[in-house]
């Protein structure tokens, strides 16, 4: 996850995107006006969509499936990648399945779903678990290497109880990791599950996208992509910021870390 | 030469170091030693020019400035030669063969010859520091300031590396200020030392070494330490 | 990713051991599973290299190879220069950075296949529109890191180079760059394995007459599982021809200067 290293300009940002907001009025006004929509219309693409009833067809549908797919993914990615972080062994054996997941073209992935499952929710909740879960995987296996050497050496010290080291150690430095994979995870599941919907369902957000194709209706194209970058302005807010201002108040002390991929 | 005179600095409304005086004659070797966080090194970057004082007057003929820091500092994608030229690059009138020369001559004087196209990396922390005070020494400084350059290394290397530097200096005389810690190097090289102590850092006590670098043999070494050691417990 | 990288580069092989038998057991795990469903569901490892086979000989196949591959370096090529390019200036100009931060965000957050609507809405369906919109897409990854490489440069070396009255220009050439450079060769890595991924998205939905997403939209139309398992091989091995290559080219000349091992 790329920092954003230096401090925020705020007028200049807000500037940007007025800039932004302005050069597209321009060029909806002065190029073909049937092309790109003035902002005016795409407001008004909005609320119709909102109206109409269409935005509440799609969209709960799409967060459920990314929600469900997201789960799956996350459940498998974390029963995998407890036992991998522990033994190396077993990390080797599965890294050419998470590899292979990690380098597969999402599209053609999601083309063997259309196979295997039809068009339909099957394929969105799939696509959306397949891609959720090497990224949680690597999470819990980044997690448990993250664990300070030095506290799990003092632990041995004074022979502390195989359930104390648990609690107080193992299980925090679990969840941190494991919670900023779900930061991370969380944006790109409901993108994969848009994508999977956009080829091989008949409702949803993804659906809703292919079909103003069809009907050349720019207006209502650019209202659908407004409204996935408020799902993922909202999933920006609600769990992403929380996350990582919860970790940066834990604050993984610096030391070195159990690493025994270096070994 | 280099002259402070009444030197005073402040840092966030915290004055570090006060009334700070000294004269540096042409050639000589001026020593502040103190304890770590005195202010030593603010002192070094007053006379570097890199910070203003807030009081006080100096002065210094000082054009060209030579920096030895604590870390070697080299940049890892050069060879220990390209990292000597690359200072060199600063004086306008040298061409990129004389450079060269001049780093040649340097690298061999410091006991690298057959060094010159290593990378940091590959060379061992002692030469990384050898390479580090030649390219101080290769632009001709009218002033060499030194920050504690030996610290943390292993004794023998150590001496090695102070040996290294007097022969240099030996070489080409330099005007120079050395921060240390440790008062023996104030011996070794020195021919004026200040201690430093307080906070805010003054100046505790000024002692002089006449004694010509060359003869300053174990005797002589060994009871001026022992002198400084006493000043510096007071 | 560095840290891949590393480990690459260690060569580790006692790991290599349980590495490929993961990989016989993922395969075995395939070829079982074939056996239970129809070969046009889920055609067995043979059936696949066979169909892989068929499609190095086929002249056809061969070209839409060639188109997709054109199309992801022009892309790559592009994006480098570009990111890189404007990376470095508002690594210097934070006011520049914050002004075009809304359009790093906008690209960021926008799901990739909404971008790619756009881009043939407006400016139609086509190889050239299927190349702006991957590099569209794989433009924040560089100009993030250039910009956080610019930043990150190391600050000794820049007071050493203060402190010896060393010109802006050569500070530039022999500080800024190579570490800016040196930085960015992970994230490049990452961008070339991203943009084979991207490209052929892309052509998948902008609907191109030649290429892989062309034969791939031909296979799913045919119900041909086969193709597209086969296909799916091809990328994933050029994916990892292009990392061995960038690899290998990047260990000999240009970090020569590192630690070894």
């Amino acid at each position: 996850m790329r920092a954003f290293i230096g401090s925020l300009n705020k007028r200049l940002y807000i500037g940007g995107a007025i800039i932004i907001l302005l050069g597209w009025e321009v060029a909806a006004r002065t190029i073909a006006p049937g092309t790109l929509p003035s902002l005016g219309e795409t407001w008004n693409s909005l609320i119709l969509v909102h109206e109409n009833g269409k935005l509440w067809q799609h969209l709960p549908v799409s967060l459920a499936r990314s929600l469900i797919g997201f789960g799956i993914g996350a459940a498998i990615g974390f029963i995998a990648g407890a036992p991998a972080a522990f033994n190396r062994h077993f990390y080797y054996l599965l890294k050419p399945l998470i590899g292979s997941l990690l380098s597969f073209p999402a599209v053609v992935v999601v083309m063997v779903g259309m196979v295997w499952f039809g068009m339909g929710s099957a394929v969105a909740i799939f696509i959306t678990a397949l891609f959720t879960f090497p990224l949680i995987y690597m999470s819990t296996v980044e997690g448990v290497r993250m664990m300070d050497a030095q506290l799990l050496e003092m632990a041995g010290v004074y022979r502390i109880s195989k359930w104390n080291l648990w609690w107080n150690i193992y299980l925090p430095a679990l969840t941190t990791a494991l919670l900023s994979g779900f930061a991370f995870a969380a944006g790109t599941a409901f993108r994969k599950t848009v994508m999977a919907e956009l080829l091989g369902s008949h409702d949803g957000v993804g659906y809703a996208l292919a079909m103003t194709r069809f009907n050349l209706d720019t207006a209502e194209l650019f209202a659908w992509v407004i409204v996935c970058l408020f799902v993922a302005a909202g999933i920006k807010l609600l769990l992403v910021m929380p996350v990582h201002k919860y970790l940066r108040l834990r604050n993984p002390p610096e030391g070195e870390r159990s690493d025994w991929k270096n070994e | 030469m280099l002259i402070f005179e009444n030197v005073k600095k402040s840092f966030n409304n915290r004055l570090i170091i006060d009334g700070i005086s000294f004269k540096i004659e042409d050639n000589h070797i001026l020593a502040i030693l103190g304890p770590s966080g005195i202010g030593k090194t603010t002192i070094l970057r007053i006379a570097a020019g890199a910070i203003m004082p807030d009081a006080g007057k100096i002065e210094s003929d000082r054009q060209k400035v030579g920096f030895i820091f604590q870390e070697h500092r080299l940049i890892p994608w050069r060879t220990a030669l390209a990292n000597i030229t690359f200072v060199l690059k600063s004086d306008k009138r040298l061409a990129p063969k004389e450079r060269m020369q001049i780093g040649m001559a340097m690298l061999e004087r410091l006991g690298l010859k057959g060094f010159e196209h290593y990378y940091p990396a590959q060379l061992s922390g002692g030469m990384r520091q050898r390479v580090s005070i030649g390219r101080a020494f290769a632009i001709k400084p009218d002033l060499l300031l030194m920050d504690e350059p030996f610290t943390g290394l292993d004794l023998e290397l150590k001496a090695s590396l102070q040996e290294m530097l007097i022969e240099l200096l030996e070489w080409r005389p330099i005007t120079m200020i050395y921060v240390t810690h440790d008062p023996r190097d104030a011996v070794l090289i020195a021919d004026e030392t200040i201690i430093l102590t307080g906070n805010p850092g003054k100046i505790a006590d000024r002692i002089e070494f006449h004694c010509p670098r060359r003869e300053r043999d174990q005797k002589y070494v060994h009871e001026n330490t022992m002198k400084l050691v006493e000043q510096l417990s007071k | 990713m560095t840290g891949r990288m590393n480990r690459l580069l260690k060569g580790e092989r006692k790991e290599s051991l349980w590495f490929a038998s993961g990989l016989f057991i993922l395969a075995g795990i395939w070829q079982a599973m074939s056996l239970f469903f129809s070969p046009l569901v889920l055609p067995s490892p043979m059936e696949t290299l066979e169909s892989l086979l068929n499609l190095l000989t086929s002249g056809d196949s061969r070209r839409d190879f060639y188109v997709s591959a054109y199309r992801v370096l022009t892309a790559l090529i592009a994006v480098i220069v570009v990111g890189t390019g404007i990376g470095v200036v508002s690594g210097f100009k934070p006011r520049l950075e914050s002004l075009l931060k809304p359009v790093q965000d906008i690209l960021i957050a926008i799901p990739p296949v909404a971008l790619i609507m756009l881009v043939i809405f407006l400016f139609g369906s086509g190889s050239p529109q299927t190349i702006m919109v991957a590099g569209a897409l794989v433009f924040p990854l560089i100009y993030g890191n250039t910009v956080a490489a610019v930043r990150t440069v190391d600050r000794d070396l820049l007071e050493m180079t203060g402190v010896f009255n060393v010109s802006g220009k050569v500070r530039l050439r022999d500080i800024y760059l190579p570490s800016v450079i040196f930085s960015s060769l992970p994230n490049i890595l990452l961008a070339a394995g991203l943009m084979v991924r991207i490209v052929v998205m892309a052509e998948v939905i902008v609907g191109v007459t030649v290429g892989i997403g062309d034969a791939l939209i031909i296979a799913r139309v045919n119900l041909a599982a086969r193709e597209i398992f086969a296909w799916m091989l091809v990328m994933v091995a050029v994916v990892l021809i292009i990392e061995g290559v960038l690899l290998y080219t990047i260990k000999k000349y240009l970090l020569r200067w590192q630690v070894q091992g």
